[in-house]
Parts: structure tokens; C-alpha cells; sequence
């Protein structure tokens, strides 16, 4: 008996044995094992940093929405075809496709729409209110809202479906907007639920940081404004533009056309285009989708590098300048061409500058007289003030996918330039009038900016400072600059240059009255596309800065691919450049600064008279700079002409009348078309109408301008006598390259 | 057993001739080559030295021929009477014990399970300590009558645990599958728990009646082959493997006790163990034996499914470590383990208590069986020894098994762990077989 209980007991040892294993040394490997089970990491979802211009105003927030799914499992029987119809009709959803959703009824979750709009969240909340369907489920997740939809599309980019950047700014500062995720581990029991008083550890989320941005909405409406009107009145491709504050690379403003809803990234913003998507199926449509999407997200202005054309000639100029090797007095010779080693290379008027100073033939843009500046400086100079202006390298603007320069395809090496065999020389030529090679038109605008500032080469950004939720700004970026290419004094030559292509050269649809901007037209071919179609495609351009005695911000403006009649920089882009600066400078606080000749051609705003004495009348219209004439007896003004807000040319008459009716004949409206400013007020005077003029007038040489188009236009037939016609006047000549 | 009482009788025999100054032969010198006789020669020496001191007469008083006779037949009545140890004390003590912890542990274990069995989290507690009051009580009734009228009693419980067997097989056959248990109203009832103190019963009975004649085939190997093969039948129609196991061993141990010949039960054993291992590894009835055989050398290959009770059981032991998560504290009773008041409420010992609990429970566990078979040594009735050193050997295996399983040091088998178990039935006969063990322990007599 012994014995056995003996064997029995020989089991104790072993049992200790496993216990031992099981409790001490295998024990932290299970044990772990056993806490994975035993508890629930649930991550919680830092909110994303929110995108602010650099006045505060949101330009991109996550707000919380919901997101509207079915339980089938819970639809009552019967109800599957109301609950589909609410739902369909509010949410504008096909009918049969949410029916069947509905139908599932083994399933515990179909969605229904992800991430609705508050709004129609609401009606659908208020809907299972009234109906009682309380199968219909809310989720709440979160969305990237874009308040102002296409303004900023190009910089800011959006995010997926999961609340990732995806593209721009999102995507570059992803990591900053998104923030740390925070966990709480909690005990649970099988079943899933918690158990907290047994254990619960939090690691709270770090929410991300908000950005802030050197843009302003202000800036950029204004920008995007004129852009889109530019596009359509030109027939083009495309459109870019760019406002930089040109002493810290700041950039205020960024756009291009055609652009997309930041809400809606994955939608074809281009109807036409999105209709012949739509009408392909298949690999083809997928593949069409996708280029569709991709081209309308990219950010041509730093990620396609274009031929500058003229504009780089204010390049030019600086570096011959700064080197010594021209001076304002020296003088060239244009007969129309030039020959270098071989090879004839025309200039854009084909008749000639003939003889020109330095400074005219920048005005002129001449291509001759640049030829020979180019030459002059030398390729191994010229090749290292290419590469001090920034055009090897990338800009290090703080955006997604900035294009980088590759030797070869966007500019020459230095190897070509010093090869007269391989026609180093003609390579010099071209670059001397800004063909043959691609730049960005970040780079372009960074490196006018730097010819213009005093010399100094900023690295161009657009965040400004990374705010935390409280507002506290965790870093500010400063402006930094990357090296000095030219001196200050040839900077300051350069800016005088430039005023004057605007106020002489031309330039002069870049004028703005008060403003002294200066700027450089710019029409290049796209010699590579032409070449392979057999046509000729343009880019036109304008680069503008103001104001010129001390520069604060440039505008780059690209018009790719006009189809109207007029494809030169000097006159489409110009005009575009001119009324981006009008309406950019006074709202950054430029003061203005009119010559007696601006105020003379100012138009001015007509006081309010009516219900007024006639002496007291006379004089507030006579304060407000206006000729003023009386109809009638009586001592009270009874009516007026023009109505009171108008702007009228500053020689013009009000009509005041007193007590007589006034007078409301028909006239016809003429077409002042050709008319300078001098002919067209003097017209309309004459048949009882009033002239508001508009464009980029009084420049010095005002005759040279011009009226492009009118509104009322000739077409609309009549307007009572006494209105206003506005007229827009254009530099008609000169303004070629 | 036969060579000590032989022995004593020899030791008496030798007083009585030293009493009549007869002087046995000496055994022959041996010239003292051998230590160990010397030995044997003094130890003898110091006992005759010690009852000649009791035997001598009083050297104050001069003692009467009377006095020296009273004082021998005293000696002799307390060297020769059995003695009564009375109710063995530490025996009672630790079952006691073991009840309590036993209650509490599975009072922890079946916290969380009851409530979401029941709502209540004291439902099996409270179902338990009813059953334990009751157990207690019918102990201490059995402890008090004389366990020599079981010999009567044998044939009426044969006769009960044989209608449970063939009511509970019939259920099962109408059920189309294997039943373990008959309801009876409010509770349920395992007729294999009664049915394996039957046989140890019904052996200790015959073995008892069989006396000497044990060592014959006819009287020691048929009775167990018979009331194995009856009973054993029922439980494989059950299913009930580990049943049937206990059930087969410990009925083997007792005929081993009662001094069955060995070879025998170990030529059968062996041939059973491999007709067993046999039908289990190829008939498809087993699959789930072979897969619990897979699991106890991997549990991680299946933990989602047959492994899961396993590999949750291996979580909660280890999760406790040296010293436990605490009483209450167990976070595998939530629901991850299942049937923790039943055959794991050990694993949750283990978790909340830690290796130093367990370890405490296991020496707990480990004295109580040494204590029982120690009332099963001391007993000279052939009859209340075969019985307690079953009832014992039928003990232990539960506890031993049942921890090998928590601890996956044994293939899972549905063996509950004494004491600790939830289960109104096993407790109920867990204490009827405690008291009859006390019982047994209460008219032991002590022999030299």
C-alpha cells in the first residue's frame, strides 16, 4: 500500500514542476499572451491640425460628421422599402441600390454614405425622429473641410479617406497636422466589456499641430479672380500665377486654373473633360481617370518647368550689370536678327530696334540687344550666376513635389555652355532671351525676387508657423536667405529698369495708377510641344513687382496656350499683372501715390444731392472735383445724373435738376472702340453720357492707350441719357516682345 | 501485514517464557562477523530490558505476588488488545480545511461566470455551501455508526447505483448520445460518482470474505474483472473515459491492497491499457481523445477551438506568478476561461494565489491523502482498510489529475477537483466518503 501511495506522491514533483514552468519562467511570455487578451488598446484619434492663412482665417479644418449606415438586422419587417425611400431621397441616393442594402438582413452594417454633410445628417437624424426607424445608424468620423472649396487648391491638397494627407500641403506637413495618437489600455472580460476597475492606463493623444500659412485669402481671391477671368477671356490651356513678398520669400499668394474643389479632390473638375472620361470604360478609363486627376492636382507652378522667355532677360541684365560688362549708357544695335556662330536667331520685330541704349532695350525687349549682353558677360560667368539664381537647384520651397531642375532636359550644363563646337555660344544666346531651357516658375519668381530685394536669393515658403490648439505658435519659420547673387546698388539699377518697361516699355498694360510697378513681359514658345505638333503653342507671361523705389511683393502670371487673337506677354498678361497689383497693393496697405496726370485721368465718385438745397448741392459736387449744371427752378434738387456711387471721368458735368423731370431720352450706345481716353470722354459728353474709365490709364503715354471693350457694350442698344459707361483702356502698341 | 502480526505473537511468546524463567535457545554466536545481527541482538536486547523494568517488582515496596500478577495481565491486555487511536484528529482538521479554501476559491473562481450565467454572482456559492452543510452533516452521521453495517448496506446502494447507471444510458440512447447525468428536479445527479465508491464498496466486501482465499484467481481477479466489466460498460456507453478510469484503477488498487495476485492485475492492466490504447488511437469514436492528446503537447496549435481551455488555463496559471494577482483578482475568470467553477476553479487558485498558494494547497491536498492513508495502515479490518485505502487511492487520483490538467501536464480529461468543484452530487459523496474514512479512522486500533 505503501508503494503505491509512493507512486502516487511521484507525481507531486512533477506537477510542482509544471506549476514552476508555468509561473516562473515561461511566465512572462504567457502572461503577455494572456494581457492582449485580457485588455483593450483603444486608440484615440489625435484631431488634425487645422490650415490657417497667415490672418487666422481657416482654410482647412477636420470637422466631426457622420456617417450613415443601415443595421438590416434590425429593420423591421416591412419598413425595408420606407426606410430605402427616406433615405435615397434625402441623401439623393438610387433607390434600388439602398434597397438592397436594406435587404441584407444577416448583416449587422451597411453603409449607406460616408462622412454626410452636416446638414443632411440632420434631416436624416430628424427623419428616424419622425418615423421611428431606429435601424438607420449615425457613426461619427471625422472630415477635412475646405471652406473656400478651389481658392488654395493648388497649395493645400487634401487628405484620404482616412483622414491622411494625400497630396500638398497635407501631405507634406502630414506629420505635424496629424499629430500622436493616444491609447487607452483597459481591462476587459471576454465578452469585450470593460473592466476599469481593474486596470485602465491612458496615454493621452497629442492633437496636431495647426499650420499657418504666408498666404492670405484676401490675396489670393484677388489672384484667383483675375487668373480665371484671364483663362477664359484668352482661350487657355492654364493659367498660373504667383504674388511673392520679394524680401522674405514669403509666398501670399499661389494659384492656377483650372483648379478643383479640395472637398471633392477625386471628382474631374473639368466638365468637358470629365464627360469624355466618363464615356470610356475599362483599363482606358481607369487610366484616363487617373491622369485626369493627377494633372488637375499637380501645382504647375513649382512642379512644371516652362520656358521663361523674355522675363529672363531681367536675368540678364542683372548679371551683365553687376559684372561690369554693360552699363545703362551702352548701346546696341537691333537690325531684326542676329547671327551667331552660324546661326540665325530672330529678333521678335522683325524690322529692328536699331539703335538702343541699355535701359531701351530692355523696354523693348529686345532679343538682339540680349544676345549681345549674354555674350558679353560670357558662358563661365553666365553659368554661374545661372546657377546663383537658383536655377540648378530646387527652390526648397516647403511644398509637395517641387519639380527638380535636370541638366540636359531643363537647362543646359556647363559642359554645353563651354563648348563652342557642341554651339555653346548660340546655348548663350538663347539664355540671354530666356529660351532653350525650362525653369519653375517658383524659381523664376524666387529669382526676380532677388534681383529686386538687393540681391538676396530667399528660399521661398509658405508656412509661416506651427501653431498648437491654443494658438501658440510652437515654431516660427524666418526667412532665410540662401545666398547674395548681385549687390544692392545693381539691384536698385534693376528696379528702375524694370518701372520703366512698365511706365514706357512694354510693359504698359502692367501700369497701375499710384503704383509704381515695375515688371517684364515674357512670350515664350513651347518650342517642344510645337516641334512635335507642328504648330505653334505660346506661353505668355508677365512678371510684375511694386512698388519699384522699394519692392515689396512680385507677380508671376503665366497664360499657357492662348487660343485668342493675341498670344504676347506684353498683352494678354500684362493687363492680368496690372489689376492683381491694383487690387493686391492697396489691400496690403501700399500707400498710393498719384502724379497730377493719374488724378487728372482718375475717375471720381459722384456725391449724393437729391432731397437737398440747389446752393448746397453745387457746392458738395464742386468739393467732390466735378462740373456741375442745374435744370429747373426749384430750391431743392429733385434728381441727378448720374446717380450718386457712380464714377464718372474727373472733367465731366452732374445735371442736377430741380424740380423739372429729368430727362431719360434713349441713347444709343456707341462703340468707342480705338478712341483714346481724350476721344472717348469727349464723345460721350456729347450725347449725354458719362465715361468711368478703367485699365491701366494715365500712364505717361496715354495716347497710346486705348479702348478695348466697354461696358454696356454696343450690342445691348440702349441706356437713358445720363448713365455711365465703363470703359476699359489698353496699351495697344508697344507692348509686343 | 501477515509477518508482523507473526512477529508480535513471537515477541509475546518470548515474554511469556522469560516469565517462567524458561530460557529460549539463544540463537547460535556468531562471532559477532556480522554488524548488522549485532545490532538486531542489542535492539532486541534494549526490548526485553524495557518489559523486564515493567515486569521487575517495585524496589520500595515489596511487591505481592498478586500485585506482579495484575501488572502482567495489564501489560499483556495493552500489548496484545487492538487499541483504539479514537477519530483521527489531522484527518478531520485538513478535510475541514480543504472544505473552506475549497469554498472560497470557488467562490472567486465562479464569481464572473455566475453572473453572466445567472445574473446572481453568488449563484454557485451558494448552491455549494447548501451542499457542504449538508455534506458535513451526513459526515459526521456516518462517523457515528459502526462502517461494519456497509457490509449490509452493500447490496441496496449495488442495487441504486445500478438503476442510476441503466436510467442514465437509457437517456442517453433516447437522446441519440452520451448522458452523464439525471435530472432529478432542482439538481442534477452523475450516477458515476456513486458508482465508483461501489466498487470500491463491493470489493472491499468480497476481498474481505475472501480472506486468505485472495490470492486464488477465483476470489481475487474475478470480482474485480466482474464489477469492472458491469460497471465500466455503462460508462463507456457515457463516454465518460476519465470515469472509467478512476473507476478501473482504483478497484485495481484495492484488489492490490487486499493482496490480489499482482501478476495478474498486471497482465490484465497492461493488456486493458493497450486494448484502450489501441481502440482509442484507431476507432473515430476517440478523434477527440487524439486531439486532446495534440493539445497537451501543443496547445498554441489550436487555441481557438480544442485548445482553448488549455491555452486559457496555461494564461491564468501563469498570469499569477510567484505570489498571484490577489485574491479576487483574477482576470481569466472573466469570462476567458470557461467552466471555471468546475474542473479549473485550480487554474484561478493559481492565478490569484500564485505558486506560493498553490504550492499550499497542493501540501494541503497532499496531507490530507497521506493522513488517509494512514487511518488505512492503522486499520486491522480488512473490510474498513480496503475501504479507506480505496476511498483514498480514488481521492488522490482526482486531485493529482485534476491539477495535471490545469497545468497541462495531463491531456484534458473532465476530472473535478475535490473540495473545489462546484458540483452538488461529487461534494455530497465526497463527504459521505470523508466520513466513512473518519468512521473507519474513529474504531481503528493500533498494532505494534
Amino acid at each position: 500500500m505503501i508503494g503505491l501511495l509512493a507512486v502516487l506522491l511521484l507525481l507531486v514533483p512533477y506537477i510542482v514542476w509544471h506549476l514552476v514552468k508555468l509561473q516562473v519562467i515561461d511566465a512572462e511570455k504567457y502572461q503577455q499572451m494572456a494581457a492582449e487578451q485580457q485588455t483593450r488598446d483603444l486608440l484615440i484619434s489625435p484631431s488634425r491640425g487645422t490650415i490657417y492663412d497667415r490672418n487666422n482665417v481657416v482654410l482647412a479644418v477636420s470637422v466631426t460628421v457622420d456617417t450613415i449606415a443601415v443595421a438590416p438586422n434590425e429593420v423591421k419587417e416591412g419598413t425595408e422599402q420606407a426606410i430605402a425611400a427616406g433615405l435615397s431621397e434625402i441623401l439623393d441616393l438610387d433607390y434600388d441600390t439602398v434597397l438592397a442594402k436594406v435587404m441584407k438582413k444577416n448583416t449587422m452594417y451597411q453603409l449607406i454614405l460616408r462622412r454626410a454633410e452636416p446638414e443632411l445628417a440632420d434631416q436624416v437624424r430628424q427623419f428616424v425622429k419622425d418615423t421611428g426607424y431606429n435601424s438607420i445608424k449615425f457613426y461619427e468620423d471625422t472630415k477635412r473641410y475646405y471652406p473656400y472649396a478651389n481658392l488654395f487648391s493648388s497649395i493645400l491638397g487634401f487628405t484620404s479617406y482616412d483622414n491622411e494627407g494625400e497630396y500638398g500641403l497635407e501631405l507634406k506637413y502630414d506629420e505635424v497636422l496629424s499629430g500622436v495618437a493616444g491609447r487607452i489600455v483597459t481591462a476587459k472580460d471576454n465578452g469585450g466589456n470593460s473592466l476599469s476597475f481593474y486596470f485602465e492606463q491612458r496615454l493621452e493623444a497629442q492633437d496636431g499641430y495647426s499650420l499657418r500659412l504666408t498666404t492670405d485669402v484676401g490675396i489670393q481671391q484677388m489672384l484667383e479672380k483675375h487668373l480665371e477671368v484671364a483663362m477664359e477671356e484668352n482661350g487657355c490651356a492654364g493659367v498660373v500665377g504667383i504674388v511673392m513678398d520679394v524680401n522674405t520669400g514669403a509666398v501670399l499668394g499661389m494659384a492656377q486654373k483650372g483648379d478643383y474643389d479640395l472637398n471633392d479632390p477625386r471628382e474631374i473638375a473639368d466638365a468637358e473633360l470629365a464627360a469624355q472620361v466618363e464615356a470610356l470604360t475599362g483599363d482606358a478609363y481607369n487610366e484616363a481617370y487617373l491622369s485626369a486627376l493627377y494633372s488637375q492636382w499637380r501645382n504647375n507652378a513649382i512642379q512644371e518647368p516652362y520656358e521663361p522667355g523674355s522675363v529672363f532677360k531681367i536675368i540678364t541684365a542683372a548679371i551683365a550689370l553687376e559684372e561690369g560688362t554693360e552699363t545703362l549708357d551702352s548701346a546696341f544695335y537691333c537690325p531684326g536678327y542676329s547671327e551667331v556662330d552660324g546661326t540665325h536667331i530672330s529678333c521678335w520685330k522683325t524690322a529692328g530696334h536699331s539703335y538702343q541704349t541699355f535701359r531701351k532695350a530692355l523696354e523693348n525687349s529686345c532679343n538682339c540687344a540680349f544676345i549681345d549682353i549674354a555674350l558679353g558677360i560670357g558662358h563661365e560667368t553666365y553659368y554661374s550666376y545661372f546657377e546663383g539664381f537658383g536655377f540648378t537647384d530646387r527652390t526648397g520651397i516647403d511644398m509637395m513635389g517641387e519639380a527638380s531642375p535636370v541638366g540636359g532636359v531643363h537647362y543646359h550644363t556647363y559642359d554645353v555652355f563651354s563648348d563652342v563646337y557642341r554651339g555653346g555660344r548660340i546655348s548663350l544666346s538663347t539664355y540671354g532671351f530666356g529660351q532653350t531651357f525650362k525653369v519653375t516658375p517658383i524659381q523664376l519668381i524666387t529669382a526676380v525676387s532677388a534681383v529686386v530685394n538687393g540681391g538676396y536669393l530667399m528660399e521661398p515658403y509658405v508656412v509661416d508657423a506651427l501653431v498648437d490648439a491654443n494658438g501658440n505658435v510652437v515654431e516660427q519659420y524666418e526667412p532665410k536667405v540662401v545666398r547674395q547673387v548681385i549687390s544692392e546698388s545693381t539691384s536698385r539699377t534693376m528696379c528702375s529698369l524694370i518701372e520703366s518697361v512698365v511706365s514706357t516699355g512694354t510693359g504698359g498694360n502692367a501700369y497701375v495708377a499710384g503704383y509704381r510697378v515695375g515688371g517684364k513681359t515674357g512670350t515664350s514658345e513651347k518650342r517642344d510641344k510645337s516641334i512635335a505638333e507642328g504648330k505653334d503653342f505660346y506661353i505668355a507671361s508677365f512678371l510684375g513687382v511694386a512698388p519699384c523705389d522699394d519692392p515689396e511683393v512680385a507677380v508671376l502670371v503665366l497664360l499657357d496656350e492662348p487660343t485668342g487673337e493675341l498670344h504676347q506677354g506684353g498683352q494678354i498678361a500684362a493687363p492680368v499683372v496690372g489689376k492683381i497689383m491694383a487690387d493686391i497693393l492697396p489691400y496690403m496697405g501700399v500707400e498710393a501715390e498719384y502724379t497730377d496726370e493719374e488724378l487728372g485721368n482718375m475717375s471720381l465718385a459722384v456725391p449724393l444731392t437729391v432731397g437737398g438745397e440747389v446752393e448746397w448741392a453745387k457746392s458738395v459736387v464742386k468739393d467732390a472735383g466735378l462740373a456741375v449744371k442745374v435744370v429747373g427752378e426749384g430750391t431743392e434738387v429733385t434728381a441727378q445724373y448720374p446717380v450718386s456711387g457712380s464714377k464718372i471721368a474727373s472733367n465731366s458735368t452732374v445735371i442736377l435738376y430741380c424740380g423739372e423731370e429729368p430727362n431719360k431720352t434713349p441713347v444709343q450706345i456707341p462703340n468707342l472702340s480705338g478712341m483714346t481716353y481724350k476721344e472717348a470722354a469727349e464723345y460721350l459728353n456729347m450725347i449725354g453720357l458719362y465715361l468711368d474709365a478703367s485699365g491701366a490709364l494715365g500712364s505717361a503715354n496715354s495716347s497710346t492707350f486705348t479702348v478695348r471693350s466697354q461696358s454696356p457694350s454696343p450690342e445691348e442698344g440702349t441706356v437713358t441719357f445720363g448713365s455711365v459707361i465703363t470703359v476699359d483702356f489698353y496699351a495697344s502698341e508697344n507692348t509686343g516682345e | 501485514m501477515e509477518d508482523r502480526r507473526k512477529k508480535q505473537h513471537r515477541k509475546y511468546e518470548d515474554l511469556a517464557m522469560e516469565e517462567k524463567k524458561v530460557k529460549r535457545p539463544s540463537p547460535p554466536e556468531k562471532k559477532h562477523k556480522d554488524r548488522k545481527n549485532a545490532d538486531r541482538a542489542r535492539k532486541k536486547a534494549s526490548v526485553r530490558d524495557r518489559i523486564e523494568k515493567v515486569l521487575a517488582p517495585d524496589p520500595v515496596a515489596e511487591p505481592s505476588a498478586d500485585r506482579v500478577l495484575r501488572n502482567e495481565e495489564q501489560t499483556k491486555a495493552r500489548l496484545i488488545a487492538p487499541r483504539y487511536y479514537g477519530l483521527d484528529l489531522p484527518f478531520l482538521i485538513i478535510t475541514m480545511v480543504l472544505l473552506a479554501v475549497g469554498l472560497i476559491m470557488m467562490y472567486s473562481a465562479s464569481y464572473a461566470w455566475a453572473i453572466d450565467d445567472t445574473g446572481d454572482s453568488a449563484y454557485y456559492i451558494n448552491r455549494q455551501v447548501v451542499f457542504a452543510a449538508a455534506g458535513i452533516a451526513v459526515m459526521v452521521v456516518i462517523m457515528f455508526f459502526d462502517y461494519r453495517i456497509m457490509k449490509k448496506l452493500l447490496a441496496p446502494y449495488l442495487l441504486i447505483v445500478f438503476a442510476l447507471l441503466i436510467m442514465v444510458s437509457a437517456v442517453g440512447l433516447e437522446g441519440g448520445g452520451a448522458q452523464r447525468w439525471i435530472s432529478a428536479g432542482a439538481f442534477t445527479l452523475q450516477p458515476s460518482e456513486f458508482a465508483k465508491l461501489g466498487v470500491i464498496w463491493f470489493l472491499a466486501w468480497i476481498y474481505d470474505k475472501a480472506g486468505t482465499r485472495v490470492r486464488k484467481f477465483a476470489w481475487g481477479i474475478l470480482p474485480l474483472a466482474g464489477i469492472l466489466l458491469a460497471v465500466d460498460g455503462f460508462l463507456i456507453m457515457q463516454k465518460h473515459i476519465s470515469a472509467l478510469l478512476l473507476v478501473t484503477l482504483s478497484g485495481a488498487a484495492v484488489a492490490f491492497y487486499a493482496g490480489a495476485d499482482w501478476r495478474w492485475l498486471a497482465g490484465v492492466g497492461a493488456a486493458g491499457a493497450g486494448g484502450v490504447s489501441l481502440l482509442v488511437a484507431f476507432l473515430p469514436q476517440f478523434d477527440y481523445i487524439r486531439a486532446r492528446i495534440a493539445i497537451f503537447r501543443d496547445p498554441f496549435s489550436d487555441m481557438l477551438d480544442v485548445g482553448f481551455q488549455t491555452v486559457q488555463s496555461i494564461y491564468a496559471v501563469s498570469t499569477g506568478g510567484l505570489f498571484g494577482v490577489g485574491l479576487g483578482q483574477s482576470r481569466q475568470k472573466q469570462l476567458f476561461l470557461p467552466e471555471t467553477q468546475n474542473d479549473y476553479v485550480f487554474s484561478i487558485v493559481c492565478e490569484e494565489l500564485g505558486l506560493v498558494g498553490a504550492l499550499m494547497i497542493l501540501g494541503l491536498f497532499i496531507a490530507f491523502i497521506i493522513c488517509g492513508f494512514r487511518i488505512a495502515l492503522r486499520v486491522r479490518d480488512t473490510f474498513g482498510k480496503l475501504l479507506v485505502s480505496g476511498i483514498m487511492t480514488l481521492l488522490a487520483m482526482q486531485i493529482l489529475l485534476n491539477i495535471m490538467v490545469v497545468t497541462n501536464a495531463f491531456p484534458v480529461t473532465g476530472v473535478s477537483l475535490p473540495f473545489f468543484s462546484y458540483g452538488g452530487t461529487s461534494l455530497l459523496l465526497l463527504m459521505i466518503e470523508v466520513g466513512i474514512v473518519l468512521c473507519v479512522s474513529r474504531q481503528s486500533e493500533k498494532t505494534y
